[in-house]
């Protein structure tokens, strides 16, 4: 568990040296909540919102938060697999999937610090304060730092398909967005039909993200819960996903000698 | 003529190569449309439930979305070096072009192609479609509205990459300004203040890639459509010059292979 530990450190650490790229987020991060800020004065005008205005930023700040904050895992992996460096890593005394998953929550949290930032920055000056209940904003981060850790999961996944599909980009480009419409990153989906509704509900994206924004802008204790145990099952799955997926791959590895 | 055959075979040969890998370049293409779809489907969904944004209708979203993915995938297909030109300042890679007897900038710009950009340009023919605005009468001054959006993209992309030569490695954010305008692009820009309309004519041209355009379809408006036109060839004008200015400021690297 230590070596894991350490992974996450100087992923951590190298994180925290990419200054320039961390900078360019952040703005397009402030970019992004900018335009909506407009978008949500626009139509607040005429219609009624499922929630105040104010909250309606605060909530694509969150779930933005969420999806900003994740590297590029699936690329990296890919690139182990073009290169063949896969076959160097196997030989050391840790798992491959388990030191990139490391990895890949250390350039997370590198990531987080400047986004939090950020985030509680540019919302709060766009939509004119906190949202309407900011304690919802402490039950929040332990909800951010699960989801996360799940999605990573998934985006493994994706990473590891890339021994068959030699490119993984346009499945995690499809994937992404899927997360952003069923997950409801934009929108939340209390404004979708009832029938879309339910689809997002069933599947993981709206656990990743509507859920626990919905969770910590209504300070929901209960639902956070909720939500968090939904994680929980939805992570195991991805694990039971990842490890079929890569011992599937592995055995490709062998017969293909390395 | 002999420039102009060159160019013409320069793009070619990287087209053919693109798509000499076939399942790469079906794969990209194909995920890239179903990409974009699946994110519009965002504004599907938005006027489900809300009428318009300040006049403007799914129609004209619809519009705006296609012009934009049309000029981005053609900006891709014909000139995806552009986003690498900063790296090549800065890694020295720009010998290659120095040692040539043609122009160093228009080596530089064409020297990739991008499959996705494909999967954009089908985004863009079914966005237009469903607009309705898409019509025979329209379809000369919408084809020559993509060319001018087209350059554009690429002297926005010109102008933020050549920063490198006095800024230094600022791969990052060269990348991001291209995003800002992509971004500014895709969104009515009717929400927006009159001040902050002016930044999206000059700085962050935008407006020319999205907005006017629509205008221009919409009310069949001539002026418009030559203002567009206009810009696109100042804007390119301003991008050569800050190339052939920054040029003078560049190092050899020095690289084995020239």
């Amino acid at each position: 568990m230590t070596k894991y530990w350490e992974f996450i450190k100087i992923e951590f650490q190298q994180g925290m040296q990419y200054r320039g790229a961390a900078l360019a987020k952040m703005g397009f991060y402030g970019l992004v909540l900018f335009i909506f800020s407009r978008l949500w004065k626009v139509v607040a005008i005429k219609t009624t919102l499922s929630m105040p205005a104010k909250d309606m930023l605060w909530y694509l700040a969150m779930t933005e938060l969420i999806v900003l904050s994740f590297p590029l895992i699936h690329l990296e992996i890919e690139e182990d697999v073009r290169t063949g460096n896969l076959a160097y890593f196997l030989t050391k005394p840790t798992s491959y999937m388990w030191s990139r998953y490391a990895r890949g929550l250390g350039s997370v949290f590198s990531k987080l610090l400047f986004l939090i930032f950020a985030g509680l920055f540019f919302a709060y000056l766009f939509s004119g304060g906190f949202p309407e209940k900011p304690l919802g904003l402490l039950l929040f981060l332990p909800l951010l730092i699960i989801s996360i850790a799940v999605y990573l999961l998934f985006q493994m996944s994706i990473g590891v398909s890339s021994f068959w599909i030699q490119d993984c980009s346009p499945v995690y480009w499809v994937w992404q967005k899927m997360s952003f419409i069923l997950g409801g990153m934009i929108l939340p989906l209390d404004i979708y039909p009832s029938w879309l509704k339910s689809i997002a509900m069933n599947t993981p994206f709206a656990s990743l993200l509507y859920e626990p924004v919905k969770a910590a802008l209504t300070l929901d204790v209960n639902l956070a819960f909720g939500v968090a145990f939904k994680l929980f099952l939805w992570g195991l799955l991805a694990i039971f996903l990842l490890s079929l997926i890569y011992k599937k791959a592995c055995k490709q590895l062998v017969l293909n000698g390395g | 003529m002999n420039f102009i055959s060159f160019l013409v075979t320069l793009i070619l040969t990287n087209i053919k190569s693109t798509i000499s890998l076939r399942a790469s370049f079906v794969l990209q293409s194909i995920f890239m449309a179903i990409n974009n779809l699946i994110f519009f489907s965002m504004w599907w969904i938005f006027f489900g439930k809300f009428e318009d944004i300040n006049g403007w209708r799914l129609s004209e979203i619809e519009a705006m979305y296609g012009f934009a993915a049309g000029s981005f995938g053609l900006a891709v297909i014909f000139g995806d070096g552009v986003r690498e030109i900063a790296r090549k300042i800065i890694d020295g890679s720009l010998d290659t072009y120095l040692v040539q007897p043609k122009n160093i900038l228009i080596q530089a710009v064409v020297a990739k192609s991008n499959a996705s950009g494909w999967g954009d340009l089908v985004t863009a023919i079914i966005l237009l479609a469903l607009s309705g605005y898409l019509t025979w009468k329209n379809l000369p001054i919408i084809i020559i509205l993509h060319i001018a959006a087209t350059l554009i993209f690429l002297s926005v992309g010109i102008i933020s990459q050549s920063l490198a030569f006095w800024l230094g490695p600022i791969e990052h954010l060269a990348r991001e300004i291209f995003e800002f305008v992509l971004t500014f692009s895709v969104y009515p820009q009717t929400i927006f203040p009159s001040a902050f309309k002016v930044l999206l004519f000059t700085v962050i041209p935008a407006g020319f890639v999205g907005y006017l355009p629509v205008e221009v379809v919409k009310n069949f408006s001539i002026p418009f459509l030559i203002v567009c036109v206009i810009a696109a060839a100042i804007y390119l004008l301003i991008a050569v010059y800050v190339f052939s200015v920054g040029l003078r400021r560049y190092e050899s690297g020095n690289k084995i292979g020239v």
